[in-house]
C-alpha cells in the first residue's frame, strides 16, 4: 500500500488532530523508521504541508498475534 | 414502556420506536428504507429482550465518520456513551473498514469498568474473506485479551484470556465473514458462534477478571496496552458488546441483522 511519509515532527504536529469531521490524524512507523499516513488523510492536509512528503510503499512492523 | 410515536418532519406518517429516532436524530439519515429497517431492527432487539443487554451496538450507518459513530442503543456524543472516536485511514461507504495500516475506532468501552464478571458479549459482522493476522474488536494487556478476531484461516475469541483452556475458544472455519459472536455466560462457559451457530467447543477455562483489561476496545484493530495493532483491513457492517447471551439470543440478534443488511443492500 503506498502512504505519505512525513517528518517526526508533522507526525507530532498532526497526530489526534482532526481531518475530516470526526476523523483524527494517526501517524504511524514502519519497519524502517519513517512516519506514514494514509492518502485519505494527506488529502486535508494543507498545501505547503502536503507539498513536502514522499509517497512511499508501507512495510509494516513485523509483529506475531497469537 | 412506551411502543408507539409519531416522528415529525417528514415522517409524519410513520409510526418509530423512541430510541429509533434517537438515534436517526443523532445522525440525520433521512432514507425512508433504511429508517424502516433500522426501526423494526430497533422493536426485534426489545421483543426478543436483548435491548436491555447491549451497551453498545454500532449499525454504521449514514456513510461518514460522523454518522457511523454512534451507539444505537445511547445515541449521545460522549465518550461515556460508547460513542467511537475514529483514527487514520477508515472507509465508511458500506458500514466500516479500516486501510489495514493505521486506520481504526475507540469505542470508549473499558472492560475493567464497563464490563461485568462472567456476564458478556462481544459481536460483529464482517462483509469480508479476508485472511489476514487482524482484529475487528479487542482489547489487550499484554498477556490477557478482550478480543474476537480472525487470524488468518482461523476464528478467535478470548474473554479475560488467550491460552487454550484458560478463556479461548478458537478453531479454523476457513472464511472470516459472517455474523461472529463470543458470549461468556458463566465462570466456565464461553462460546464462539458463526451466523447464529456455535462453532468449535465451548471453553470450561479459568475465570479471569475483567478488571485485567484495563483498555478501551478498539474496532478494526487491537488495543495492545494502549497502542492500536493488528489493523483489519475487513468491512463491518455491525459490531456490538454487552452481557452474555444464550444460544436463543445468539440465533436472534444473527436473524436481525442478517434481515437489516439484506433489506438496505449491504
Amino acid at each position: 500500500m503506498i502512504l505519505a511519509k512525513i517528518t517526526q515532527e508533522q507526525a507530532e504536529e498532526i497526530r489526534g488532530k482532526e481531518f475530516n469531521n470526526g476523523n483524527l490524524y494517526n501517524p504511524i512507523q514502519d519497519t524502517n523508521g519513517n512516519w506514514v499516513i494514509s492518502l485519505t488523510e494527506l488529502q486535508f492536509l494543507g498545501v505547503d504541508f502536503a507539498s513536502t512528503v514522499e509517497l512511499i510503499n508501507f512495510e509494516p512492523i513485523k509483529s506475531e498475534l497469537t | 414502556m412506551s411502543r408507539k410515536f409519531i416522528f415529525g418532519g417528514s415522517f409524519t406518517s410513520l409510526v418509530f420506536e423512541p430510541e429509533t429516532i434517537a438515534y436517526i436524530n443523532a445522525i440525520g439519515i433521512t432514507d425512508e428504507t433504511i429508517t424502516n429497517s433500522l426501526n423494526t431492527f430497533v422493536v426485534g432487539l426489545k421483543d426478543y429482550g436483548l435491548w436491555v443487554k447491549l451497551d453498545f451496538l454500532y449499525p454504521f450507518l449514514g456513510g461518514t465518520a460522523t454518522t457511523t459513530k454512534f451507539n444505537l442503543i445511547n445515541p449521545i456524543d460522549s465518550n461515556s456513551a460508547f460513542r467511537i472516536t475514529w483514527y487514520g485511514g477508515v472507509d465508511f461507504t458500506n458500514g466500516v473498514r479500516s486501510n489495514g495500516v493505521n486506520g481504526y475506532g475507540n469505542t470508549h468501552f473499558n472492560p475493567s469498568t464497563h464490563a461485568e464478571n462472567n456476564n458478556t458479549c462481544l459481536g460483529y459482522k464482517s462483509t469480508t474473506d479476508l485472511f489476514a493476522s487482524a482484529v475487528e474488536i479487542g482489547a489487550f494487556n499484554g498477556q490477557k485479551r478482550f478480543a474476537i478476531f480472525n487470524l488468518d484461516d482461523v476464528q478467535y475469541v478470548d474473554m479475560y484470556g488467550f491460552n487454550a483452556g484458560a478463556g479461548r475458544v478458537s478453531l479454523s472455519q476457513g472464511d472470516t465473514s459472517g455474523v461472529y459472536i463470543g458470549s461468556r455466560t458463566a465462570s466456565n462457559v464461553l462460546k464462539l458462534y458463526r451466523n447464529g451457530y456455535q462453532i468449535g467447543t465451548t471453553s470450561t477455562g479459568v475465570e479471569f477478571n475483567v478488571s485485567d483489561i484495563p483498555f478501551d476496545l478498539y474496532l478494526g484493530a487491537l488495543n495492545n496496552a494502549g497502542t492500536a495493532q493488528f489493523f483489519c483491513a475487513r468491512n463491518l457492517t455491525f459490531a456490538f458488546s454487552g452481557k452474555g447471551l444464550s444460544d436463543t439470543d445468539v440465533a436472534n440478534i444473527t436473524t436481525l441483522i442478517n434481515n437489516f443488511d439484506t433489506t438496505i443492500g449491504r
